[in-house]
């Protein structure tokens, strides 16, 4: 892993390979870091991004070197992260689904209308008539 | 001070909503070049000069 140590400005410097690490992920795992550190990120998205970690706190450089290394966990963990939300859409949308249909009232599929009413009693297509009763 | 943001990285729409909510810290200028979009921020209020260029970064990324 490259990275430069910025003492003086309580800060450390890295590069990541934008081909294993999108951009969308390092938005995401630079959140993380926003209470504890000031990022900066700069460089080419479709190359090699930048990301400039200082902290908040004055950092010892092998605090800085940790914090650094952190970053990189958890931008593997959110990389896992999505990849799993991904496999697993169809399964947590069945999920939610399911809850949410079994959530509903019988009254939620039909107007009251529709059971009150004699519409039932009509039986246009008769239907209703036994077989017997027909032949 | 002047913050450079790469503009392929940081969305001009977010740091103009990010200088809108600081608007009452400072005065901004945003200057929009091919590459880059400068934000010069001069008269920051209340001595919040120190880490005011990290921390207006650090909001322009949560937003």
């Amino acid at each position: 892993m490259k990275f430069q140590i910025k003492k003086t400005d309580n800060q450390i410097l890295f590069f990541l390979d934008s081909k294993f690490y999108p951009l969308e992920a390092i938005y995401g795992t630079a959140n993380v870091f926003l209470d504890r550190a000031y990022v900066f990120l700069d460089g080419d998205p479709k190359k090699k991004i930048e990301v400039y970690l200082k902290g908040k706190k004055k950092m010892s450089q092998a605090e800085l070197e940790a914090i650094c290394g952190e970053f990189h966990n958890e931008l593997l963990n959110y990389l896992l992260r999505v990849k799993i939300a991904k496999r697993n859409k169809k399964v947590r949308e069945l999920i939610v689904g399911t809850a949410l249909v079994s959530g509903m009232s019988f009254s939620d599929f039909s107007s009251a209308d529709d059971i009150d009413g004699d519409d039932y009693l009509k039986d246009p297509l008769g239907i209703a008539t036994p077989w017997e009763d027909k032949n | 001070m002047v913050i450079k943001y790469n503009k392929n990285i940081y969305k001009l729409s977010l740091i103009k909503r990010a200088i809108k909510d600081f608007d009452q810290l400072a005065e901004f200028k945003i200057k929009n070049t091919s590459e880059y979009i400068s934000v010069d921020i001069t008269n920051i209020k209340n001595n919040l000069d120190d880490n005011f260029r990290d921390e207006f970064s650090n909001y322009v990324l949560s937003l």
